[in-house]
């Protein structure tokens, strides 16, 4: 007999969720027949995931969310269990016919996607609809199945791109992550390792960046005032559209580091 | 307080509609898990409806069969148009779930899934927009899709898959038999179920002593049990007249009967 300790031994069990996680994938109803690939990363093997979407992160609020939260539980110890899982929608092998894609046959669909496969800004495309609907119930009885057994998960499109891009679920076009763990309640929706991420001045700056239909007074000359503040027509903003290359410059910055890191796992990997 | 007799046999009778009472807040509950289920950035983009009644169930049966005409080249479209028709009349009533933004609100994430690298540019001109808004309205009938007016936002596409995946997932979990089709989605699309999305997942509900929806047969449509029953009816009538027998004035005598004498 041994006496456990509840929170390590609770956290060591994550991989048992994750892998009947990955049963309900395969589990869940499919409508296209679709054939769903599934990876699950533990301990270090996570670290480039966080590391890519931290850098990400720097011009994207959403992705730097889920990179801390992944960070703080790696540094604590209880590292987080991603359960990747994707699927290649390119070819559809249905000939329903449908027009969900925007072709009237799927063999028109299908000589779309062989000349005109390329990445967008997350995924690969173009993708059968019903693949990638089979895809999301896939994801669906993954997250619930999980859910069910009282552990804290979350579906996550960023730890899925961070999965694809550095080389996981090979031949897939689209990836999702049901991001597990570490033990405890809502960390994934409370989200309390962002504590004093942000201050006031900050949370308001973004609001007025992001729903500026709030802020926007008497539409007047066609550039209409901010009320960026409650005496707003007594130091006049107004909203107009720009080029912005400081953000260009950023994003390019961006893609840079995270090719950099993608490498450095590629070389690392050919070295084992 | 009143005794409540629940029987699966014979259809729609007063004890069936009792049971079907049953699948019907089992629909409910899964419209609830697809209202739950989670979305890109939290947004609202599903409506779900629910067919319930004979007539209603009918009605969409005969639309799903309407479909099995569309495809005449491929092999497997009308088997299955034909054995999802026969599942929408033995159900105990249907739940509709559909996307509301897929058709004309892309997700604007530009990530590639619909198109790869053209990104969302591709619905925004394959459809009329404007004002960065899309109108899937204008242009519709020179696009003139068989079935579902597309591009569609694939984004939303996959998250209508977790709608439907937790609906179904409920449904599992109370132990009650349902499976998606996106046949059934289509002809409840068409017949004005789920009015604002553009694609329509269709799930029949049963809570039969055997699901009606899965261990069927090849030809179905010749095999269902409504055929059996009714080949069943006919030889059974004819069966029974081939002896006249006046049951009130004799009857016929058993073998041992005759030895005796």
């Amino acid at each position: 007999m041994a006496v456990l300790d509840g929170i390590k031994a609770a956290n060591e069990n994550l991989l048992v969720a994750a892998k009947i996680g990955a049963a309900a994938a395969l589990n869940a109803p499919k409508l296209a027949n679709t054939q769903i690939k599934m990876e699950i990363l533990t301990d270090e093997e996570v670290a480039p995931l966080i590391e890519i979407l931290g850098i990400i992160g720097e011009t994207n609020a959403f992705v730097s969310g889920d990179a801390l939260v992944g960070k703080r539980a790696l540094e604590a110890g209880t590292p987080i269990i991603e359960l990747l899982i994707g699927v290649d929608g390119t070819t559809s092998d249905l000939a329903w016919n449908c027009g969900a894609c925007g072709f009237n046959t799927c063999a028109e669909f299908n000589r779309y996607s062989r000349e005109n496969r390329g990445a967008g800004a997350f995924f690969t495309g173009p993708n059968c609809c019903w693949k990638n609907f089979d895809f999301g119930m896939a994801q669906s009885w993954a997250a619930a199945a999980i859910a069910e057994m009282g552990v804290e998960c979350r579906c996550q499109a960023s730890y899925g791109f961070a999965g694809l891009v550095l080389g996981y679920l090979e031949g897939c076009t689209i990836a999702t992550a049901v991001s597990i763990g570490p033990a405890g309640e809502s960390i994934w929706y409370d989200r309390r390792d962002l504590t004093g991420s942000f201050t006031m001045k900050e949370h308001e700056q973004f609001m007025m960046n992001t729903l500026p239909q709030l802020y926007v007074a008497f539409c007047g000359g066609g550039f209409p005032l901010l009320k960026h503040r409650p005496d707003w027509a007594a130091e006049p903003l107004f909203w107009k559209a720009k080029e912005d290359p400081e953000f260009m410059a950023k994003q390019e910055d961006i893609r840079a580091r995270v090719t950099k890191v993608i490498e450095r796992e590629k070389a690392k990997k050919l070295k084992k | 307080m009143s005794k409540i007799q629940i029987s699966d046999w014979p259809p729609y009778s007063p004890a069936d509609l009792a049971r079907r009472e049953g699948s019907l807040a089992a629909a409910k509950l899964m419209a609830a898990a697809a209202f739950t289920a989670p979305k890109g950035g939290g947004v609202d983009q599903i409506e779900c409806a629910i067919a319930y009644g004979q007539e209603e169930q009918e009605e969409i049966a005969r639309k799903v069969e309407d479909l099995a005409d569309l495809n005449p080249e491929t092999r497997l479209w009308k088997p299955i148009c034909r054995s999802e028709a026969i599942m929408v009349r033995e159900a105990d009533c249907i739940l509709f779930i559909g996307d509301y933004r897929a058709g004309d609100s892309p997700f604007d994430l530009n990530c590639g899934i619909c198109s790869g690298a053209v990104g969302c540019s591709r619905m925004y001109t394959e459809k009329s927009s404007k004002y960065g808004q899309i109108d899937a309205v204008e242009g519709k009938a020179k696009r003139a899709r068989a079935m579902i007016d597309g591009p569609l936002c694939a984004f939303w596409v996959g998250d209508l898959g977790y709608a439907v995946g937790s609906a179904a997932f409920i449904a599992r979990r109370l132990l009650v038999d349902s499976r998606p089709m996106m046949t059934v989605g289509v002809a409840g699309q068409k017949l004005g179920y789920c009015p604002n999305s553009e694609i329509v997942v269709g799930l029949p509900i049963a809570a039969l002593q055997k699901s009606p929806f899965w261990d069927i047969t090849p030809d179905y449509q010749y095999l269902s049990l409504s055929k059996a029953i009714s080949q069943l009816r006919k030889n059974y009538v004819t069966a029974r007249q081939v002896h006249w027998f006046a049951y009130r004035t004799w009857r016929p005598k058993e073998i041992a009967e005759k030895e005796e004498k």
